[in-house]
């Protein structure tokens, strides 16, 4: 019997009328999925695109909202003190980059490549930082370095307020991400190409540049871009410990909240723009080139004890551990201080926070509200998003196009997000207008700021599940909806939670974003934290920052005890996790 | 019972036409104007190397990837367009898609809850399909804790739990050891005859569609081959791909000389009249002959030529051997052979020794060479 002989039916026909016909008889479930897409795209839109078009209009207009070109560009060029920051920004960010890459990489080399104790506890100290608003190294660094500082004399003379004090705070800031950053490059090697080298009777020296090196490049790469950005975007370090050195961060603030120009603010976050663009471009390019780098077959290494090295590298990590846990330290202890530097015997005043801010503790519940909004609401818009992107059958094109716009606020700074929003969302003809200075732009524009992390990370972890469920459940005439909720969900748990922390504790650190668009109804407690020390109440802003730390510890401890009872309880199916 | 009918014995309406269906990604057309009838009850097995477009033949029947152009007609309704929620099949993969979350019962129930059945019944047809694959008793697992094939069984458990007109199976078997694979393919197969139900299997592994299938569409680039029984195709390769893919085979290359004969090398080879019909002489032509095929018992039986040749070497498989032949040193009409231990025995052969060998013309395929043949053994 052949296959041919038949062809009294010809299937041949334009492939335009064969889409349109497709379109038409799409299924229920179809339409349901391009709804999805299209709602998130247009969310991401309006969210996104229209603000970062309306901040790019912004700089081309005078205050009245009359084009004017490039003259803002020109006036802005044109000014010394401004074209100044540019340099110091870009000397700072250069600088701490070096400097927390060298620390970073040099303590991820510890945690992966030697036998030194205590590797476990280490790492749990270096990720402190991340649960503290960026202000609270700066705070403290005043009180270790300040006119009244502890060890002031260390500084030779320097003053702390200044590039000297902020690159040590930022160094603070950053390391965590950096660090995680450095151990996944050095963790993922291959164990024989070190034994193919001992073999060959390679020196020690030869071995870690021709093999350690090249093996972590990428990595290394992506941690100096990753260091470089968040350092020239901060805000909270310089404003706090700045003094008269100017950056970027602090010009828009200036040019927008002192001196209401708002042209020449998104001027400014234009050109803060570029570097981190550029930076981002950077980081993707270096990404996909790691993905080519692993292979599944690699065999783990494992070091073996060499006293030197090993002792060497734990007098290291146990002198950075110092740094990190002294700069909370000194904080905690400033917070508890009477009268700094007169009275050191312990009280709580300073966390009544009423008594010197009317919305002192108020503005702490605003940021408990704002981040379980964010992190409730962002997680359900992300896991959707990422869900239709990654497991979509239709319309590619539109996933495409969705894909590329939940990667974009990573190159957006805070800064430049939110003064974005205020020239989007603060013009009354806007009917979206009416969430200007509610809570609801605070947790939209926080949402938007952290999109691209949690959604990556989504994505990752669905590109994990077996790709032909969807095709299963097609077969067996069960909704694709269905099957997200009874499988995909479940799967998903644990990257659920995970990403519901990031945004958790992001929303209760940041400044940046939201400096702009809060209103005294619901401005949030890292807000308050810079407000306090803008008036001089260091002491409370200590106080502050160390309940927001607070917080953030418990919620992560929430996040670990919820992980290890959903292990336990689905221990039955759940064979592997993080 | 529908199943016990033969699926070549009578010619029904087909129960799946394709009919010129293509499918283009961007510039690479991975089908192209493929047609084809699949029978009522039948196992038909899509055979081919990785990337002849098996599985997107396989995809575009199930609706997971749309055609480009072409029609598809299930039981006469023109299913061409509908999305796979509006067909008719169960579907197993090489990757089982397990849900991992749920336990077996809950697996193979996925597509009843659906269907609003009482509880009751569910359990029932649960049981029933548990029984029916050989687990009785693994309800309560999770995929997790359950082997290979046992995970491909509950897999197709949940496929036939609807009871779908057609089975479509995408390397279903690639996954599992060799022991376990053998083992599957006949329970696989019984189970198919059992029930009748029309099934299309999507496989890389010759031996498996040869032992599996009623027929075999033997697939390269995206087009068909052949099309036919699995002894059709192995005696009878419509061209020299499809002999060079399946089974072992030797090409010798030669030309076409007079009298019906092929000069290869040294070697001159006598076919058939009817096939030596179809060529003219100074044709260039590959002659085949499978290793199986090589004779050196009762030699006069063949009415052949017979060919004085050395054993250049001997590599031992078990139950048979193969062996490396040529005539007086001639790398043109190498020649592999599978000789069983018996006739190693008897004949006393070993490497450096000589026989007499036929090539029975019987057994002889012949192609014209275009030179695409490589003589790759």
């Amino acid at each position: 019997m052949s296959a041919s002989g038949i062809s009294d039916v010809t299937g041949h026909e334009p492939s335009g009328s064969a889409a349109l016909r497709r379109l038409r008889s799409l299924g229920a479930e179809s339409w349901i999925m391009l709804a999805g897409i299209a709602a998130i795209c247009a969310a991401l839109i309006v969210f996104l695109a229209l603000p970062l078009y309306a901040l790019l209009k912004k700089s081309v207009e005078d205050d009245k909202g009359v084009f004017v070109g490039l003259a803002n560009f020109q006036e802005y060029f044109a000014s010394v003190g401004l074209v100044q920051s540019i340099s110091n920004s870009l000397t700072i960010a250069f600088l701490t980059m070096i400097i927390s890459c060298v620390l970073a990489f040099t303590f991820a080399y510890g945690l992966t490549r030697t036998c030194m104790p205590f590797k476990r506890a280490f790492r749990a100290i270096a990720t402190i930082p991340i649960l503290a608003p960026s202000l609270l190294p700066a705070i403290s660094l005043v009180y270790l370095f300040g006119n009244q500082g502890v060890i002031k004399a260390l500084l030779f003379g320097e003053s702390i307020y200044g590039p000297i004090g902020i690159m040590i705070a930022m160094v603070f800031y950053i390391f965590p991400h950096v660090m995680m950053i450095m151990v996944t490059a050095l963790s993922t090697t291959d164990a024989r190409l070190y034994e193919a080298a001992d073999a060959l009777g390679t020196r020690p020296a030869r071995v870690f540049f021709t093999i350690t090196i090249p093996g972590a490049i990428y990595g290394i790469v992506s941690a100096m871009v990753v260091a470089f950005t968040l350092t020239i975007t901060d805000f909270g370090v310089p404003k706090v410990i700045g003094g008269q050195y100017n950056v970027l961060a602090t010009d828009i603030y200036k040019q927008v909240v002192g001196q209401q120009n708002f042209s020449m603010g998104a001027v400014v976050g234009l050109v803060l723009l570029i570097p981190a663009v550029f930076s981002f471009l950077i980081d993707r390019h270096v990404k996909k080139k790691q993905v080519a780098l692993l292979s599944a077959r690699a065999v783990p290494y494992h070091p073996k004890p060499h006293k030197l090295r090993d002792a060497g590298l734990l007098i290291f990590c146990c002198l950075i551990a110092v740094f990190l846990i002294g700069i909370i330290g000194m904080a905690l202890f400033a917070s508890l201080a009477t009268f700094w530097p007169y009275d050191l015997s312990l009280t709580l005043a300073h966390y009544d926070f009423d008594a010197v801010d009317p919305n002192g503790w108020s503005s702490f519940f605003n940021s408990l509200k704002m981040a379980g909004l964010t992190s409730v609401i962002g997680v359900i818009i992300i896991f959707l998003g990422a869900y239709l992107v990654e497991k979509g059958q239709n319309f590619p094109h539109l996933r495409g196009v969705f894909h590329m716009l939940a990667i974009v606020p990573m190159a957006v700074p805070g800064l430049v997000l939110g003064l974005a929003y205020v020239f989007f969302f603060s013009k009354p003809e806007n009917p979206l207008s009416l969430i200007y200075g509610t809570m609801a732009i605070l947790v939209v524009c926080t949402v938007v700021h952290f999109y691209t992390v949690s959604h990556l990370t989504m994505i990752t972890a669905l590109k994990q599940i077996d790709k032909e469920f969807e095709a299963v459940s097609a077969s067996l005439k069960v909704p694709f909806y269905r099957t997200m909720f009874r499988v995909h969900v479940p799967i998903c748990l644990p990257v659920i939670s995970e990403v519901m922390m990031y945004l958790f504790v992001n929303a209760m650190t940041t400044v940046s974003a939201v400096v702009f668009l809060y209103s005294p109804d619901t401005k949030l407690a890292a807000i308050t934290v810079l407000n306090l020390d803008d008036v001089g109440d260091q002491a409370e802003a200590a106080a502050m920052s160390m309940v927001i730390i607070a917080t953030s510890v418990t919620v992560r401890v929430a996040h670990a005890l919820l992980m290890r009872g959903l292990n336990a309880r689905h221990s039955a199916w759940r064979t592997r996790t993080d | 019972m529908a199943a016990k009918s033969k699926a070549k014995s009578q010619p029904k309406r087909a129960f799946l036409e394709i009919r010129d269906v293509s499918k283009k990604f961007g510039d690479f057309t991975a089908l192209e104007d493929i047609s084809l009838d699949i029978i009522d009850g039948e196992l038909i097995c899509f055979l081919g190397p990785s990337g002849c477009g098996k599985t997107t033949l396989l995809r575009a029947i199930a609706g997971l990837d749309f055609q480009t152009t072409g029609r598809i007609h299930q039981r006469g309704r023109d299913i061409s367009d509908a999305p796979p929620a509006d067909r008719d099949f169960g579907i197993v993969f090489q990757s089982y898609a397990l849900f991992p979350n749920l336990t077996v019962a809950k697996n193979i129930a996925y597509g009843l809850v659906n269907r609003r059945m009482p509880r009751k019944a569910i359990a029932d047809r649960v049981q029933e399909l548990l029984e029916l694959v050989g687990l009785p008793g693994s309800d309560d697992k999770f995929p997790a804790a359950l082997s290979g094939g046992q995970q491909q069984r509950v897999a197709l458990a949940r496929a036939l739990a609807t009871s779908p007109g057609m089975l479509l199976l995408d390397e279903p078997l690639s996954a599992l050891d060799a022991k376990v694979r053998e083992q599957l393919r006949h329970e696989l197969k019984d189970l198919q005859r059992t029930l009748g139900i029309t099934t299309i299997m999507v496989t890389h592994d010759q031996e498996e569609a040869l032992s599996m299938a009623d027929r075999i569409v033997v697939m390269s680039d995206g087009r068909i081959a052949q099309v036919g029984t699995p002894i059709e195709i192995y005696r009878n390769p419509a061209n020299a791909y499809v002999a060079d893919f399946i089974g072992s085979m030797n090409f010798l290359h030669g030309k076409m000389g007079a009298g019906g004969q092929v000069q290869v090398g040294k070697m001159k080879i006598s076919l058939m009249d009817k096939t030596a019909k179809q060529f003219a002489k100074g044709d260039d032509v590959v002659v085949c002959i499978r290793p199986e095929d090589v004779a050196v018992r009762n030699l006069k039986q063949f009415k052949a030529k017979n060919y004085a040749m050395t054993i250049r070497d001997v590599e031992f498989l078990g139950s048979f051997c193969r062996v490396t032949l040529d005539v007086d040193g001639d790398k043109d009409a190498e020649l592999i052979a599978d000789f069983s231990i018996n006739l190693m025995r008897d004949f006393d052969l070993a490497r450096g020794g000589k026989l007499m060998v036929s090539l029975p013309r019987q057994r002889l395929q012949v192609f014209a060479d275009d030179g695409s043949i490589g003589d790759h053994k």
